[in-house]
């Protein structure tokens, strides 16, 4: 069996660039339906998405990335999804994703 | 417990407390097989929409139903992850979003330990979460907690 840590430490969907090229990250969680929604919508409309399902880090890698993921959000709703350098939206908010997308 | 244990007593919890669940299914699912893989992992069903630490002292707000569940139904008609709504928000066209009451730095009763919080009669506290706004008649002296984080003095006497 694998570990948490490795199964899904960071995973890559490299697809098509966005339309205006920003890059996408996001910090998820693997239990969260919100989370599996916007994974979800961001494979439909093929834009590459490079998301962390936080929960599943183990050790100091999860103490640097809830840091890290921390520093981006106010209220931390996941997904906590950062486009660009600095457009950070918190949960999966479809009209305001589509309205940065260009989608 | 097992996913239809968990299931069933979540089912039969909202009907004794006069709350709905949501009623779209494949959404009813994954809320369920989210809480039931933390039931795997941490050995207790904490909330599938936030971060959990995996030590049950860390997590007991987070614990489904979290302490956070109803002063969202009673806000916005529905819980922050959306397993538990009431009747009138299923009715309402219009779908609030709910945004996380948990306070990102919970209060943590060993940082409190025996500080003197409330000091004076006709001091004023206001909970930085849902803004309930309190005057203080009599002094006890002890720490006043709202929504899970202490609440923040905004004026000291009448
Ligand atoms: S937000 Fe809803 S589903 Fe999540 S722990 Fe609280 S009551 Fe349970």
């Amino acid at each position: 069996m694998i570990g948490y840590a490795q199964s899904v430490a960071l995973q890559r969907i490299n697809l098509k660039h966005t339309r205006n090229n920003m890059k996408v990250k996001a910090y998820t969680l693997s239990t969260c339906p919100y989370c599996k929604a916007f994974k979800r919508f961001m494979k439909e409309h093929n834009i590459p998405l490079e998301f962390t399902d936080v929960d599943l880090l183990e050790g100091e890698e999860r103490t640097k990335v809830i840091k890290e993921a921390y520093s981006y959000c106010s209220g931390c709703g996941f997904p906590i999804i950062v486009i660009g350098e600095d457009i950070v939206i918190e949960g999966f908010n479809e009209p305001k994703l589509r309205e940065v997308l260009h989608l | 417990m097992n996913p239809e244990t968990l299931k069933k007593a979540i089912k039969d919890r909202a009907k004794r407390e006069g709350y709905r669940l949501n009623p779209d299914e494949n959404f009813l699912e994954s809320i369920f097989e989210g809480l039931y893989k933390n039931v795997e992992r941490y050995g207790y069903p904490s909330c599938p929409c936030r971060l959990s630490a995996g030590i049950f002292e860390e997590d007991i707000d987070l614990v489904c139903p979290c302490l956070y569940r109803d002063p969202d139904l009673y806000h916005y008609g529905r819980c922050f992850c959306g397993l538990y709504m009431t009747e009138a928000y299923m009715n309402n066209k219009d779908k609030p979003v709910v945004p996380n009451r948990r306070p990102m730095e919970p209060a943590k009763i060993e940082k409190i330990g025996s500080r003197i919080g409330v000091k004076t009669v006709g001091a004023r506290y206001r909970c930085k979460s849902c803004g309930n706004e309190i005057t203080v008649d009599k002094v006890g002296g002890g720490v006043l907690i709202c929504c899970g984080q202490e609440m923040e003095l905004i004026k000291e006497d009448k």
